[in-house]
């Protein structure tokens, strides 16, 4: 099994080698001739090949589409990744900037978050999942692949809020975490003072107050009022331990500060303690026979505290939108750069085995300039 | 069971055997010429061809004066007779083979160098072999051993030129001749 031109050009070769051998029987015959008193005189017979023509029935046996040159595409494709990654990466970033900005829960992470090298290392990202997915030289593969990865190569470049119904553990700019007070409205009313330097010594400290809260053991003590930072700052009894919590002067407004943080406490001990209440079906709640476990479903308790995917799912969203992009651009490169190759066999005991629609036959014609030489001067030499 | 051979060695034979053909021609020409046109004595001054066959006739020939006398003419036997001198003017050479492929691996590479790049590919590798095949007519089963040809093959052939270097090297021949 081979390709045709493999075939054809075999053959070319035998006619040329052929065409030598009669040559070969020239020069014997010259050198025979000039020994000879009569013959010298003699022409010397040399055939030239005026027309050959040569019929090939041969099979198709296989048909192969491979990249015609896999390095070019593989270069088309990693450019493409490159600059996809760098766009996709910037438009992730300008949505998590804007998120930071209106969203209370990723406030703490400040107007410069994220950094440039953040963009950078998010980009640097994208491009090796995709790289990889390349690797594949299928584009659908390289999809799925891609939306696996993205889940978890991308994830630790997202900073996560782990929230319940009246705390927060939110990141900060400076890369610590604060457990935060959220009113009704999921907007922070106040804030732990202590910071943490990562998110589950955060969690824990989230979940003893919320504890607390639950068994009524939070009691607001002393309040001071620090100008510099325009805040009320709260001493608080969590159990055995005492925290300081602070407010904003602005939101606490006009009303009593012990009281504001009074209310605050009680209406998020009332919040934990309270079941969520599932929703009939009519209000737009879930339907029973859908949900694993039957028909009479735990209430999620209030000071579960679950995480707060707003931001990856931001990005899995921008990235959802650009993806269709680079695969209808990757499909092109790489039906671009693809050659179908015929495999056939010219055996003839295989085409009498063959199917007949896998028999075909090819034609070819030689002339007599085919066999004609160039002298030094380039010019058809007088053969 | 016919071994096959070289498309090569297949197509070679036939081209070849026209050029040799014609040669076996032109020397039984030559001997013609030999045989008929010199006589081989012991008193020949020529060692190889020995004196030229004449044919003499003799005639009266009437003198300016009125009178007759007999003349004789001799005339070389060669330039009376036709010699007998062929030289194939066009061949047709047309056969049926039966291909066999062997694997691209296992044939043997072509000689010489070979000159293969990406874009080219290189069939250095690959040498198809032969039978001479029975020409396939279709819808008839095949009711003989010999193999059904797949490849045809129509070769015309015409006298061609000598060659440049075929010229030199007669010539340089000749001259060595001379000087010996």
């Amino acid at each position: 099994m081979s390709q045709l031109n493999g075939i054809i050009a075999s053959i070319l070769s035998d006619i040329n080698e052929a065409k030598s051998k009669a040559d070969e029987a020239s020069r014997e015959i010259a050198k025979a001739y000039a020994s000879d008193q009569i013959l010298r005189y003699f022409p010397v017979p040399r055939i030239g090949i005026q027309n050959l023509e040569v019929e090939i029935k041969y099979a198709v046996t296989r048909v192969e589409e491979k990249p015609a040159n896999p390095a070019l595409s593989k270069q088309r494709l990693a450019d493409l990744a490159a600059n996809f990654s760098k766009e996709t990466a910037a438009e992730i970033k300008s949505q998590v900037k804007n998120l930071t900005q209106t969203n209370e829960l990723y406030k703490g992470l400040g107007n410069s978050y994220p950094s440039d090298d953040w963009e950078k290392s998010l980009s640097e990202q994208i491009e090796d999942t995709l790289l990889e997915g390349i690797k594949t030289n299928d584009p659908i593969k390289m999809t799925s692949l891609v939306k696996d990865s993205f889940s978890k190569s991308l994830q630790p470049l997202f900073p996560v809020v782990q929230k319940s119904a009246s705390l927060a553990v939110v990141p900060l700019e400076t890369g610590e975490f604060q457990v935060i007070g959220l009113d009704k409205k999921g907007q922070s009313e106040f804030a732990i003072n202590e910071r943490f330097d990562d998110s589950a010594k955060a969690l824990a400290e989230a979940k003893l107050f919320s504890e607390s809260l639950k068994k009524g053991k939070v009691e607001v003590g002393a309040i001071k009022k620090d100008t510099d930072t325009k805040t009320e700052i709260a001493k608080v009894k969590v159990g055995n331990k005492e925290v300081e919590i602070s407010a904003s002067s602005q939101k606490i407004g006009a009303a009593n500060s012990k009281a504001f943080f009074d209310k605050s406490v009680s209406e998020k001990a009332l919040a934990v303690n309270k079941s969520t209440v599932i929703k009939p079906v009519w209000m737009g709640g879930i339907s029973s026979v859908r949900r694993p476990g039957g028909n009479n479903p735990t209430p999620n308790p209030k000071d579960d505290f679950e995480e707060d995917r707003t931001m990856v799912q931001l990005a899995e969203r921008v990235l959802a939108k650009k993806m269709p992009l680079f695969e209808s651009s990757a499909s092109k490169i790489l039906s671009e750069n693809v050659v179908t190759k015929l495999q056939v066999s010219v055996d003839s005991e295989a085409i009498s085995k063959a199917k007949p629609e896998s028999i075909a036959t090819i034609r070819f014609t030689l002339g007599s300039q085919d066999f004609t030489l160039l002298d030094d001067d380039n010019k058809t030499s007088i053969l | 069971m016919i071994t096959p051979k070289y498309i090569s060695d297949l197509l070679g034979a036939p081209m070849a055997a026209v050029v040799q053909a014609e040669a076996i021609a032109a020397k039984a020409t030559a001997e013609f010429i030999q045989e008929v046109g010199f006589s081989k004595t012991s008193t020949s001054s020529d060692e190889d061809f020995g004196e030229v066959r004449n044919i003499i006739f003799s005639y009266q020939k009437v003198e300016a004066d009125g009178s007759s006398k007999t003349a004789r003419i001799a005339v070389p036997l060669l330039t009376i007779i036709p010699i007998p001198s062929l030289k194939v003017a066009e061949a047709e050479i047309e056969f049926d083979l039966a291909l066999s492929q062997p694997d691209q691996s296992s044939s043997a590479p072509k000689s010489g160098s070979s000159i293969g790049n990406k874009f080219i590919g290189d069939s250095s590798a690959l040498r198809l072999k032969g039978i001479f095949g029975k020409k396939p007519t279709p819808n008839q089963p095949n009711t003989t051993q010999a193999a059904t040809a797949n490849m045809n093959v129509k070769i015309r052939l015409a006298q061609a030129e000598p060659a440049i270097g075929m010229v030199q090297l007669l010539n340089i021949l000749d001259n060595a001749n001379k000087e010996s």
